[in-house]
């Protein structure tokens, strides 16, 4: 039997909880943050291979993919993409995280011109963006494309990651202008972040990705295209998690491969057990060993890593002789 | 004077044909030298001393990858064989070897034909 006592802790106590969840309630609507993204269409070019090749590419910021975005499930973001007047084409933006009306946002802006839109980033997970200006193909392959990355609004959905890091796979055409050989699939290269074999560093100028063993390394994985699906594959490992779209509700465990078509992408966990060199391969060999092999060092004394995009641009040292 | 521009034309013209021709053929290359055996941690340094001082060889490098050394190289100044032969030299007798490494992500093209289709009673199946 409850005495007058305890139906007076009981009472307080239930008043307590409810203002507590209409607190916490509050606080999270008002932890949403705003972040004004402004990108620039640049038509310039970018290296792409250890070689010094140069592409004429078609960029959001100067870099082939464009920067990362980066917010938290529930934030507003107000885009603004400008194309100079110096610049010969029109341009667009299209963001996958967006839920929002294509025609009044992602129409395609003139040189000289300007557009903005605001949209509220709702899903977590990892998400492409690109210009959709037409051709499209066109725009894409010539590197207009990135990342953007909605970090769920409960970090605690899934396992902290020790170190992360960004991969968009895109196809390389020698012949920018070649709109055909883009509709016929006939690609020269495959790239890691804007770079043939920019992460193998058995070819010239290229580099690796850091981990120490026994760290949870995650890829948030984005397939630019145009065209080709992503084998996405660890050598002599196995994908401890794959979140299909990087969304966390979406999880799949003990994944060899793992398909990401174009337009699409997932997030990769992996734990490395054990010192060694891990390759990260489209297992279509085609792509694999036409450029896109990143290879996963696993180095007890390896630095920290604050890049998400590592050798985005890649600067190649000058020659010794 | 025509007659007097002639020559250094001529001569001109001449180098720099040739300087395009050598820059044509040269490439780069980077060779990726496994060294396995017990005495490799003590000669790694001497290997890429050693393979530093070649004529070809624009970088060695034994930083990058673990048990590796990794030579930027422009043929044909310098080829593979080469690079793994001088680093054989440099190692000298001990408990230490110097190979190229192949794997599956090895990423030069084969520069061999391709097989040449078969005689139709050759691919047919007996039962």
């Amino acid at each position: 039997m409850m005495t007058r006592q305890s139906q007076r802790v009981m009472t307080l106590a239930g008043a307590t909880a409810i203002a507590l969840a209409g607190l916490l309630g509050q606080t999270s609507s008002a932890s949403a943050k705003t972040h004004d993204i402004h990108m620039t269409a640049v038509e310039s070019d970018i290296v792409i291979d250890g070689g010094g090749e140069k592409y004429a590419a078609w960029t959001f910021n100067g870099t082939m993919p464009g920067p990362v975005v980066r917010v938290t499930e529930g934030d507003t973001i107000n885009f603004t993409l400008t194309n100079p007047a110096t610049n010969k084409n029109p341009h667009a933006m299209d963001f996958h995280a967006a839920e929002i009306d294509f025609l009044k946002n992602y129409k395609a802006i003139n040189a000289g011109e300007t557009i903005s839109y605001t949209f509220v980033a709702k899903k977590p997970g990892i998400f492409f963006y690109h210009c959709g200006a037409p051709p499209m193909i066109q725009h894409i392959a010539r590197g207009m494309f990135g990342a953007i990355i909605v970090d769920p609004k409960d970090a605690s959905v899934w396992p902290k990651a020790d170190r992360e890091y960004v991969l968009v796979q895109s196809e390389y055409f020698k012949n920018p202008g070649d709109v055909q050989a883009m509709f016929d699939r006939k690609f020269d290269g495959m790239m890691f972040n804007g770079g043939i074999f920019k992460y193998h560093p058995f070819v010239t100028g290229g580099g690796k990705l850091d981990a120490k063993p026994g760290e949870r390394v995650r890829v948030y994985f984005v397939n630019a295209g145009p065209n080709e699906f992503s084998s996405f594959h660890p050598i002599g490992e196995i994908w401890d998690n794959v979140y299909e779209s990087g969304n966390p509700a979406n999880k799949l465990t003990g994944v060899q491969t793992y398909v990401v078509g174009p337009g699409s992408a997932a997030t990769f966990d992996v734990v490395v057990e054990s010192a060694g060199a891990y390759p990260l391969v489209t297992h279509s060999l085609t792509g694999a060993l036409r450029g896109a092999i990143a290879v996963l060092l696993a180095s007890p004394d390896a630095k920290p890593s604050t890049n998400l995009m590592p050798m985005v641009p890649w600067e190649l040292p000058a020659k010794a002789k | 004077m025509p007659n007097r521009l002639t020559i250094p034309l001529i001569g001109l013209s001449l180098v720099l044909f040739m300087h395009n021709a050598v820059r044509a053929e040269s490439t780069h290359e980077r060779v990726a030298l496994m060294l396995s055996g017990p005495d490799c941690p003590s000669v790694r340094e001497g290997v890429t001393t050693a393979l530093q001082q070649q004529t070809g060889v624009l970088r060695a490098d034994q930083d990058l990858m673990p048990d590796h050394v990794l030579v930027d190289i422009v043929r044909p100044q310098m080829t593979e064989e080469t690079v793994a032969a001088i680093a054989n030299a440099a190692i000298g007798g001990g408990q230490c070897r110097a190979e190229i490494m192949k794997s599956c992500i090895t990423a030069e093209l084969p520069n061999y034909d391709t097989d040449p289709p078969r005689p139709a009673h050759r691919q047919a199946h007996s039962h």
